[in-house]
């Protein structure tokens, strides 16, 4: 049942994601394009507006990805098509997991294209080595590839605990019977000071407990194997998180639903 | 005005328990939203092959029992048994469920809905809609965005029509239907269903259904005030349903 009820996910998410990848690519094709008539000042004028445009809209491609999959979340699991969706003989669990499979997949589609559409705007010979170069001055003598990796791994694992937050903020505040949106932004906005409130209290923690590190941030030396253990306890902390929101937002679900 | 006492109620269900032919118990089921009691102690039992029609004033708890039923939302007291079973997968295989609003994604087309149907359920049978569809002029290619409210409603209720389900719950099938059509979705609702089948059917247009109903449950103000056989309520009080209902439920 997964395959079907993901297969659905993504066509209904897909409404609002391909226009926003046409975008993207039309906008990397038109830079290229103009880019050969830069010395025309008119379109030089043009051009610019364009960059800016398409660099605004790559800053927010994931913002945007995340209020589609949440606009998915909601109108399927607690406005009208949740009539339809919640009477279907399919698990609570698998509608659950399919949200998040959902945003994971469409995360890495959106990177694809933003990748793509960057590339066909402004690529370049040499390109790569340049980026590698930059890279390797900003972490001077680490392992970059290793920090890409780490830094990815938690970037990912931040933007689906976010996304579950929400919907357990949304789980709980349309389990209500009336002013649901309203209880369910103040279930964020708890979730939310909560969630920097115990991140706060952990990087106490760490950096009580663990002396190097503070001695590496003062001298501005930053050892690889103490960013990198940084960055492992901060991502089992919000895995941890993620979990704990997934849980609420099943419990919800599955025991308190109240559908207007 | 005769009026069956709860005591009624009770052996009346308690003799359709006795013919082991149960698809739909409620017992002691209430409902709060905030302070207001919506469902006040329901103790309801529905056999199975039968048509019933679950009557009330708008605000009487009619909507709020069907979500109920079919696991929407959560109750607060008591329990809710179909087929013996509790609301899960297993309820919601045999349940074909047709809400007062529209639940489907208005910017598909009539066809994917379908094969969204099929794919769901095993008990929907694809050729049966395609064919009720094109009796009422529906094309298949169209999609629900560019339809009326009415055409929309009637591709609803030929989605939950095609399914071989053991009960089927329709809450205001014909409200925004027009009068000519009216005829056809009951003709539809009566030969679509399989025998030994169940409908519950809720409605205010009592006239137009008075003819098929076999049983009749009035709901007033979260509590179930009748609960009996059509023909039976005819006979005792020597008037149609729809006269009964405008007695029962006067301003």
């Amino acid at each position: 049942m997964l395959g079907k009820v993901l297969k659905y996910d993504i066509k209904a998410i897909g409404r609002y994601l391909i226009p926003l990848y046409a975008v993207l690519l039309g906008l990397g094709i038109m830079i290229r394009i103009l880019d050969f008539f830069e010395k025309v000042s008119v379109i030089n004028i043009i051009l610019g507006f364009m960059i800016a445009a398409f660099i605004l809209l790559i800053t927010f491609s994931f913002v945007l990805n995340g209020i589609f999959v949440i606009k998915l979340y909601l109108e399927n699991l607690f406005k009208d098509e949740a009539y339809l969706t919640h009477t279907l003989p399919v698990k609570k669990n698998t509608l659950l997991i399919s949200k998040v499979l959902t945003a994971m997949i469409t995360l890495f589609l959106t990177f694809v294209v933003m990748m793509i559409s960057l590339i066909i705007a402004f690529y370049y010979q040499g390109l790569m080595k340049d980026v590698i170069h930059i890279l390797s001055q900003s972490f001077g003598g680490m392992e970059i590839y290793k920090v890409i990796l780490y830094m990815a791994g938690y970037g990912l694992i931040s933007y689906l605990t976010t996304i579950l937050m929400v919907f357990a903020a949304i789980a709980i505040g349309y389990s209500k019977s009336s002013n649901k949106l309203g209880y369910s932004v103040i279930w964020a906005i708890i979730f939310y000071f909560g969630i920097e409130f115990l991140y706060l209290g952990l990087l106490g923690i760490v950096m009580s407990t663990n002396s190097s590190f503070i001695t590496s941030l003062e001298t501005n030396i930053f050892m690889m194997s103490d960013l990198l253990n940084f960055f492992t306890i901060f991502m089992i902390f919000t895995v941890l998180l993620g979990l704990g929101f997934y849980f609420i937002s099943y419990k919800f679900i599955n025991k308190r639903l109240n559908l207007e | 005005m005769v009026k069956v006492s709860y005591k009624n109620q009770f052996t009346y269900n308690f003799i359709m328990r006795g013919m082991n032919n149960l698809l739909l118990e409620c017992k002691n089921v209430c409902k709060n939203y905030g302070r207001k009691e919506v469902l006040k102690d329901i103790n309801l039992s529905l056999s199975k092959g039968k048509i019933i029609g679950l009557l009330g004033k708008n605000g009487s708890g009619k909507t709020t029992l069907i979500k109920a039923i079919n696991g929407l939302l959560s109750i607060d007291n008591g329990q809710i048994l179909i087929d013996g079973k509790e609301i899960g997968i297993e309820t919601k295989k045999i349940i074909s469920y047709l809400p007062e609003r529209n639940y489907l994604n208005i910017h598909r087309k009539v066809k994917d809905i379908i094969d969204y149907f099929a794919d769901f359920y095993e008990d929907f049978d694809k050729d049966k809609a395609y064919k009720l569809l094109a009796d009422l002029d529906i094309r298949a290619e169209d999609k629900l965005a560019t339809m009326s409210k009415g055409m929309r409603e009637k591709v609803q209720l030929v989605l939950v029509m095609s399914r071989q389900a053991k009960l089927y719950i329709l809450d205001e099938p014909m409200g925004g239907v027009d009068p000519a059509t009216r005829d056809y979705i009951l003709d539809t609702i009566l030969s679509g269903f399989n025998n030994g089948a169940t409908i519950l059917m809720s409605t205010h247009l009592i006239s137009d259904i008075e003819r098929v109903l076999d049983e009749v449950v009035f709901i007033d103000n979260g509590k179930i005030t009748r609960c009996e056989s059509a023909d039976k309520l005819r006979k005792s009080t020597g008037k149609s349903i729809d006269e009964v209902f405008r007695e029962d439920f006067k301003c």
